[in-house]
């Protein structure tokens, strides 16, 4: 008994010690971001360019693929007074952490030389609370080769929902499947917006989401009838639209930046993007995320200077280079490192061309509950599960009840 | 049909109903690397061959989450069964009233959802510095693991006739001893179902690592395999070879320890 107890005892003193101690290494920091491989290891060549330059210094990069564990475990780190030095949020997420106040904002930061819109998304109360490292939104990807079999013209800038519709159905007729996309808010919202209509009364302080107008049904319905001519709702759960295309089978998929990496890999497909059809107005969403500082962490100077090259000319490049992001930097994002005329798609410089006309979702606290709470009803709906008045009335109600929260 | 026929065509559906995923697994990561995933089931993988497994370590490091998944299940095993054994002992041994309030009070913690202790966890490894080790990941083998396994070790316990533990007291055995040498012995079928347990609960513990595990040196095979679940589709075999490695230990120590798990099932000792 006694022999065991000693074995365990120094089996645990062991493992007990600090996983690595370099004597060469004057800080460490911890980095924490949800996403893909192809991201994570982007980050992690970011985080290695930065130990190189600053010299002295180990970044750890803590990569989660599913963003619900993110904020799990983000939400567990802050209550536990050990938050990651730096972690990777998007906007639509950052509110409930602005709201408590743990995390620590940019001293200095040079407004000009970055794009408006993903800096005003994570501005709260007039004061900007994160770096902005992408200035994403969402467009239509398309198969030109799939286009060209069918005899469509391929969608360009300034083409309008008849034309979608069109190609949709002349798509479906010459047995291509036309058009996939993410059954939420993030989708429906671009067509909302360019009918002239509004997700929410008020994007600032929203009370409720305000589709059961005739902007927001419009596009509903609009989008529920694409969908005739593409991916089934019951079908895209265990097939997604995203790897129909990567597959080359999917003419048009709605999505952002985030597709390029594996579009990219996906051999012997040509692909291009084109901006969203055009109601009464060209609108889209807004993509961004940006690099965020813990108010509690232990070696902040060193983190807002991670942050800052991160989203600056040389992190940002390492970024952009894996096709993953549209820098939010200006000078950066009119460069060969992202518009690369060499590599898909040709057109990147269409998400420089919508940026002025992205919109927003909100950033409240209890906007993140909101939205998947109405990602979950337009998902019914458009499999056909409940009718239009029904999912209005209910998104209405309970983003009534959720957004209360913040009041 | 005969009874004994009911009994064997029972017995093959549920072997087909849990078998099927092992098998979608099994298929799965026997298929090549790098080309578009397939449409429904495949009884042969298209391009069959070991790419997958021999991709592994380049998206995981593979050795260094083996060896620390090891090293917790080496320590965490042994310390659960020690632990749960001695409190189930020693419930087993209490006078009738202060031993149905032990009971209670364990059965209530089973019922504790666990998100409750997510934050208190955090805060008590934050305090004594262990962050940044394995120590997280064992340290609920302090509590035997699960109130689960004190259930189990105390209705074993609760079965061996009192007489011999009276005879042991009665030969001047103090209450380690007449536990080790009488007790445990007679209880090796329970004994080897919470080691079975407390492997099946550690080896595969991912919540705890995604909480408490903040360095890469420290990260444990659950974790490497949820990286390798924001692979493309293309490279989905690599993540079905993770999982073939994952699940391999566990199920071989099922097939060594079948017999005496399926007898404490049955409420034999």
């Amino acid at each position: 008994m006694k022999r065991i107890a000693a074995v365990l005892a120094a089996a645990i003193a062991l493992v007990a010690g600090p996983a690595c101690s370099d004597d060469e290494v004057e800080a460490r920091l911890i980095v924490q971001a949800a996403g893909g491989e192809s991201e994570i290891k982007a980050i992690e060549d970011l985080a290695a360019a930065f130990e190189k330059e600053r010299g002295g210094v180990r970044v750890d990069v803590v990569g989660v693929a599913e963003q619900s564990e993110h904020m799990a475990r983000l939400s567990t780190a802050f209550a536990g007074g050990s938050p990651p030095d730096v972690f990777l949020l998007n906007y639509r997420r950052v509110g409930q952490f602005a709201a408590k106040g743990v995390i620590d904002p940019p001293r200095e930061f040079d407004h000009a030389a970055y794009y408006a819109e993903p800096v005003n998304a994570f501005t709260i109360d007039g004061n900007l609370v994160c770096r902005p490292q992408n200035a994403s939104s969402t467009v239509t990807y398309f198969n030109p080769s799939l286009f060209q079999r069918a005899g469509v013209p391929v969608p360009k800038a300034g083409w309008t929902y008849a034309d979608m519709r069109s190609a949709a159905e002349r798509l479906h007729a010459a047995g291509i499947e036309a058009i996939g996309f993410e059954h939420s808010v993030r989708t429906v919202a671009p067509f909302v917006w360019a009918s002239d209509g509004r997700v929410v009364n008020n994007t600032a302080r929203p009370t409720h989401i305000t589709l059961d107008t005739p902007s927001g049904r419009g596009a509903l319905t609009f989008l529920r009838d694409l969908l005739v001519f593409g991916v089934d709702v019951g079908e895209a759960a265990a097939d997604p639209p995203e790897e129909r295309f990567a597959r080359g089978e999917l003419a048009m998929l709605l999505d952002s930046r985030r597709a390029v990496p594996k579009l990219r890999r996906s051999e012997g497909l040509s692909f291009d993007v084109a901006p969203l059809p055009v109601d009464k107005k060209p609108a889209t969403l807004l993509a961004s995320d940006a690099y965020c500082v813990a108010k509690a962490g232990k070696r902040k100077p060193l983190a807002h200077a991670f942050a800052e090259y991160a989203v600056g000319p040389e992190g940002g490049g390492i970024l952009a280079a894996s096709g993953r992001t549209v820098p939010s930097l200006k000078a950066l994002a009119d460069s060969p490192a992202f518009l690369a005329p060499d590599q898909q798609p040709p057109s990147s410089r269409v998400w420089l061309d919508v940026l002025p006309t992205a919109m927003l979702l909100p950033n409240v606290a209890a906007w993140h509950e909101t939205e998947e709470a109405a990602s979950d009803v337009i998902e019914q709906f458009l499999a056909g599960r409940i009718a239009l008045e029904e999912a209005v009335r209910r998104m209405a109600q309970e983003s009534s009840l959720l957004l209360a929260r913040d009041r | 049909m005969s009874r004994r026929g009911w009994a064997v065509v029972g017995r093959a559906v549920v072997i087909v109903v849990f078998l099927t995923p092992l098998v979608f697994m099994v298929l799965g990561s026997l298929r090549a690397v790098g080309i578009p995933p397939a449409k429904g089931f495949e009884l042969l993988p298209k391009g069959v061959g070991l790419s997958a497994y021999r991709a592994l370590n380049d998206h995981i490091p593979l050795g260094t989450l083996l060896r620390n998944s090891a090293v917790v299940a080496l320590i965490a095993v042994p310390v659960t069964v020690l632990v749960a054994s001695w409190a189930g002992f020693a419930m087993a041994q209490l006078p009738r009233r202060s031993r149905t309030i032990a009971l209670a009070v364990t059965l209530g913690m089973l019922v504790i959802p666990l998100p409750l202790v997510w934050v208190p966890r955090f805060v008590l490894y934050n305090r004594l510095g262990v962050l940044d080790s394995l120590i997280p990941l064992m340290a609920p083998a302090l509590a035997a693991t699960t109130p689960f396994t004190v259930l189990l070790a105390y209705r074993a316990f609760r079965r061996v006739p009192p007489e011999l533990f009276e005879a042991a007291r009665l030969e001047g055995a103090g209450a380690l001893a007449t536990w080790w040498r009488v007790g445990l012995p007679l209880v090796r079928s329970t004994t080897t179902a919470i080691a079975a347990i407390a492997l099946a609960l550690h080896w595969g513990n991912y919540l705890d690592a995604l909480l408490y595990v903040r360095t890469p040196e420290t990260r444990t095979l659950p974790l490497g395999l949820a990286q390798l679940a924001g692979l493309d589709s293309n490279d989905a075999p690599v993540l079905l070879a993770g999982a073939v490695v994952l699940t391999l230990p566990p199920l071989l120590l099922l097939a060594l320890v079948q017999r005496p798990l399926l007898g404490a099932v049955r409420g034999e000792r």
